[in-house]
Formats: C-alpha cells, structure tokens, sequence
C-alpha cells in the first residue's frame, strides 16, 4: 500500500505538469492580451511595448514557459522570478508589484474557509438526519428525511444561494449581503478571527454549498446504519440486556461512521467545484473569484497559478478516493 | 410431457420468458416517481421543440411565430421593464419588459438541447475509447488508460470555462473557412455549439472507464468465443457482440450525469459564458433576476422553479433506470 502511495504521488508530477502546460498555451490562445486595456482606456503602443518586455510576453510561449518553470534568473538578467520549480507563481500581470502567490496567500484560505465550513454544517446536518432517518426506518419522519434529502441534492447552487439571500438577507436581515472581504474587518488570511461577524459572513454561502453535500451525507449515513443494525453482533448485545440507546451509540453508530468518513475524500472534490461555483454567486473573494477575473483581464500568471492549484487539490482528492475504496473493501489490492 | 403436467398440477407458474431489458423495463414502470419523471421531461421535451414553430416555419422560410409560449422570447415591451406579475404576464417582466413566462419555457429548448448534446458527445467518446481499450488489451489498453489516469487530474470546470472564453473570443473576432464555417454555425444556434463540444468534448473519461469495465467483463464469455470461432471480425464482435450488451448500463451512467450538465450550462451562462443574448437560458435569466433581487425577486421565480424541478426529474429518472438495471446498487449513492 504505502509503495503504491509513494507512485501515486510521483505519478502526479507529470499529471500537473500537462496541468500547467496545457492551462499556459490555452490562455495565450484567447485573443486579446493582459495589457489591452486599463480601466477602459487603452494603452499607447509603446506603453505596451514595454510591458510586454517587462512580463516576456513577447517571448515565444516555449521560452516562457521555460522560464514560468525555472525562473527567469537564466534567461533574462533583470528576471526576479524564481520559477514554477523553486514554488514561485510568478509576477501578476494585472496587480503590479504582487506576485501570484501573494495574491493566493490571501484568497486559497478564504475558499478553504468556506469549503471547511460547509462541510463542518453538511456533516452536522447530515448525519442525525441520516440516523434518524434509519432509526424510524419507514415512519413519516424518515420520508421526510428522505424527501428533504433528495430536494437538497437537486437544487442548485444558483437557485438556493439567491433564494436564500433574499429570504435570510434581504427580507429578514440576519445576515450581511454578499460583504465577506469588501469591507474592513476583511476576514481574509489563514485564521480571522473567529467573532460573530465572521460566521454571519460566511453562513450563506456555507449553507448554500453545505446544503447538498448534507443531503449527500444524510442517504449514505441511514444505508449504512440500516446495515449495521441488522448484524448479528448488534442483536448479541441487545441479548445481553444493554439498553438501546447503549447499543446504537456504542456498537452501531461507531461502526456505521466507517462509510461515511471514506467519503470524506470524494466530497473533498465535490467542495472544490462547489466553492468555485459559490464564491461567484455570493461574490466570496476566494481563489474561484479571483480566476473569474482573471480571466476578464488576461491576467495569465494568475489564471496559470489559480489552475494549477485547483489541479493539485483535485489529484490528492482523487488519491484519497482510491485509498479509501481499498479501505472499505479489502477485496481491492493495489500493488 | 410429464414434467409439463407435473408442473401443472403442482401449480407451479410458469414464469414466461422475457430478456433483460423487458425485465429491467417493468422495474422502471413499478418505480412510481422515475415514472413521473419520465413524463415530466417528456413534458419538457414537448415544451422545448414546440415553443414555437422554428422545427416546420425555418426549412420552409416561413415566419417564426410563438406555439406554446405566449410570446417570442425577445419579444421586448419597453413600458413593462421590471414589471410584477399580471393577468397577461404571470411571472412579469424582465428588465427589457420580455415576458418571463416565455423566456422560461423557451429555455427548455437550451437546456435539455445542451444537455442531451453533451451527454451524446461524451457518449460516443467515451464509449469508442472504452471499446478499444477493453477489447484489445495488454499494451494498448495500458497506455489508453494511462492516458484517462493523466486527464483525470485536470479540474474539468476550470478547463470548460477557458475552452469556452477561448471560443466566444474567436467568435467575435470572426474567421474564414472552416473556422467561419462553425462560427456561423455556432451564431445561428445562439452559441449551444461550443457548449456541446466544450462540456462533451471533457467529460467522456467516467464513461471510457465504465465501458471499458464492462467490456471486460464480457470478453471472456462464451458467446464472444463463439463469434470469434465462426470466424467474425473484430470490428464485427465489437460491433455486433459487445457494444448492444455494454449500451444498456453505459446510458443509465449517462442519464445519471445530465443532471450535471443542466447544472454547467446553466453555470456558464450565469457567468456570461454560455449561450448568446438574447438566447433564454435558465442561467441568464437567474443572472439577471439575482441582479435585481432587492428591487424585483419575483423575477427569480420561474428560471429557478424550472432548474430544479428539471434536475429533481432527471435525478428521480437516473436512479430509476440505476436501480431497474443494476438492482445491487438499490440505496446506495
């Protein structure tokens, strides 16, 4: 298992290689270009001209993708980037005088915020409703779950983050409208602090991403403990006289978590898209929104930077998938 | 004969033969919400192709007039910008004064048309490179999932939102030749070409995996052995042999992902990158509508009833089909 970890890992060098590589030519494909425009003036050729040298866009795409990759030290004498391979991201071509990781440094915790609070409430939510669900098997209440479960999978995003803005927000005022990080205190960085004004920011749009990752939680928690109940090793402690509720919280609940926690892995890349998606309805200052408008300003370090990082989140996700299938079913061997 | 009448007399019954499919059919009509659904979105379908009469009026260059829909869907009143629900305008208003009604029903069209587009590109993809992988094994088969393994580390949504800026930039920049060609092809579909070929085009890698799996699991039979022993080819067993008994679950998996690519387009057209204006998508219009939700929520009504009453359909019937052609599956995720 472990020699079969240790190839995976190395397996994802090529893979985030072909990552950047293909994130790198796709952008320099889009017509227009980083220094078209500022604001909505456009810039004297000359102007251009410079920026242009100064960013090595006027460089073949193979000579800067080298030195994307190994710094520019070597190929230019006043280069400061220190390349993909020494961790450095690069200059932002939009934000003068901030490199890419800066910009990241601020906005990756923001999105890992978001994505760790919705699962932090899909996984409050999700699991009594899912033994409750599986306890009153077949009564109304387990319908219910059931029915609120497949509701909560089948709304989107984008139907449930405006309807509860304007029911929450808008119509009771509990909570701020779409204000995380456009105002002082920001929250932005890896800890803010955690005041109450911090959460009433963050728990629309934890909610709106939270809510089907719950419902995901809710069905594979009541299948799992509909199981577990019916083993034998469950009726041999009820034969022993324990009382009920001994019996699920001691024997059933702990075995019936085991499922549950090995979809952990896979909602990790299920929270990915979903803070991406999210981040640009409630207008979350995370990585996904900063891509967006990147993307509008030709910003190709930052679009580059953000896809690479989504690329490594999505490999060590999918790692995790794989170890946590063999996990569960001692059938599946890697070697 | 002894046997017939033993059976007879014992009562036993007789159970009539039926194939798979039939049986997996009757599964299906016993599920009474895959059922609805099915009738829901063949609702829809009929919504969708009959909002107006463009399928007969454009071959014969006839006028494009509404069927179903109350009005064309840029039908623009400039009295009526934003304005509430009425006896004539039930769901209001857009900022143009465009009946929502009309909008929402025409937006059907965009996306059942994008998601089915999709889910057939990613089919047949998907389905070939399985086939080929599967079936002649050893080297290329590691090498093809070699490659599948690659592409599986690529975050898809990011890769749809570049292909797409990347088509609607060459799109305004224009072209000749092929190039035009599929520009105009693209514009005179409100811009659902590209998003076919860019959601589809990436989303063919779990279904490569699934047919490959059950190409697999069906090389070794006999009936295969047969075929090859009578001297069929191998474009003919794959042809004739494989592909009719993989078909079955590889659709259910693709029914099971529709739901994603209604939820894509109409993401992509929320950011601007989806179909053309004034082109309805259900993602437009919920763009819209959220822009103006402190002054005129009613707007969101209809776009988002529509969305989530269609991807609860297409999840009822895509579990349906799951459970009715793989019942181990029943209750699981």
């Amino acid at each position: 298992m472990t020699r079969y970890i240790i190839r995976r890992i190395l397996w994802f060098i090529p893979v985030l290689f072909g990552v950047t590589l293909a994130t790198f030519i796709l952008v320099r494909a889009i017509p227009g270009g980083p220094f078209d425009f500022v604001g909505d003036k456009s810039l004297p050729p000359a102007i251009v001209a410079n920026l242009e040298a100064k960013y090595h866009t006027d460089w073949p795409v193979w000579k800067q993708f080298v030195s994307y990759l190994i710094g520019d030290e070597f190929l230019d004498p006043e280069g400061k980037s220190r390349g993909l391979i020494r961790l450095d991201l690069g200059p932002s071509f939009r934000y003068r005088n901030r490199t890419v990781n800066e910009l990241l440094a601020v906005s990756l915790p923001v999105s890992a915020q978001l994505g760790i609070f919705a699962l932090a409430l899909a996984l409050l939510i999700g699991i009594p409703m899912g033994i409750i669900a599986a306890l009153k098997q077949n009564s109304l209440l387990d319908y219910g779950a059931t029915f609120v479960a497949i509701l909560g999978r089948s709304i989107p995003n984008m139907v449930l983050g405006p309807l509860l803005m304007w029911v929450l927000a808008l119509k009771l005022g509990w909570f701020p409208v779409a204000t995380w990080g456009t105002k002082p205190p920001y929250f932005l960085g890896f800890i803010p602090k955690p005041t109450l004004d911090f959460f009433t920011h963050a728990a629309l749009p934890a909610i709106t991403l939270g809510t089907g990752l719950s419902a995901l939680i809710a069905r594979l928690m009541r299948a799992s403990l509909l199981q577990v109940i019916r083993e034998d090793y469950i009726r041999t402690a009820r034969a022993k006289g324990l009382r009920e509720r001994v019996v699920i919280i001691r024997h059933a609940l702990k075995n019936s978590l085991i499922p549950v926690m090995t979809v952990l892995g896979p909602l990790f890349a299920a929270i990915l898209t979903g803070t991406f998606i999210v981040e640009q309805i409630f207008g979350v200052p995370g990585m996904g929104k900063h891509f967006t408008q990147s993307i509008g300003n030709r910003d190709y370090a930052v679009i580059t930077g953000v896809t690479l990082i989504y690329g490594i989140f999505l490999v060590i996700a999918n790692l995790m998938v794989d170890i946590s299938y063999a996990w569960l079913d001692p059938r599946i061997r890697y070697e | 004969m002894a046997v017939a009448e033993a059976t007879r007399e014992l009562a036993i019954p007789v159970r009539t033969e039926r194939g798979p499919l039939a049986d997996a059919f009757q599964q299906l009509l016993a599920n009474k919400m895959a059922v609805a659904s099915g009738v829901f979105i063949i609702f829809l379908l009929f919504i969708a192709i009959f909002a107006d009469n463009a399928l007969i009026a454009v071959p014969l260059g006839r006028e494009v007039v509404p069927l179903l829909a109350p009005e064309a869907f840029d039908q623009v009143h400039f009295r009526l910008n934003n304005a509430a629900p009425s006896r004539q305008y039930l769901l209001g208003n857009d900022y143009l004064g465009r009946d929502m009604l009309s909008r929402t029903l025409y937006g059907a069209r965009v996306s059942l048309a994008v998601a089915f587009s999709a889910a057939t590109v990613s089919l047949l993809i998907g389905l070939v490179y399985g086939l080929a992988s599967g079936y002649f094994g050893g080297r290329v088969d590691d090498i093809m999932m070699r490659v599948v393994d690659f592409l599986y580390g690529f975050p898809i949504l990011i890769f749809v939102i570049l292909l797409q800026v990347y088509f609607k930039a060459i799109s305004r920049r224009g072209g000749t030749g092929l190039v035009g060609t599929v520009i105009s092809l693209n514009e005179a579909m409100g811009g659902m070409f590209f998003l076919f070929v860019a959601l589809g085009a990436l989303n063919w890698l779990q279904m490569a995996r699934i047919a490959r799996g059950q190409v697999l699991s069906y090389k070794e039979k006999e009936f295969i052995e047969a075929a090859r022993m009578v001297g069929a080819g191998d474009m003919r067993i794959i042809f004739r042999h494989l592909l009719p008994n993989i078909l079955g679950p590889c659709i259910v998996a693709e029914t099971l992902a529709i739901p994603t690519y209604i939820f894509w387009e109409a993401f992509l057209s929320f950011l601007g990158l989806g179909v053309e204006p004034p082109t309805p998508s259900w993602g437009i219009m919920i763009s819209d509508a959220y822009q103006a939700l402190r002054s005129y929520p009613y707007q969101l009504v209809g776009p988002s009833v529509a969305l989530t009453l269609t991807t609860l359909a297409f999840n009822f019937l895509g579990d349906g089909l799951r459970d009715a052609f793989d019942p181990r599956l029943r209750g699981t995720m």
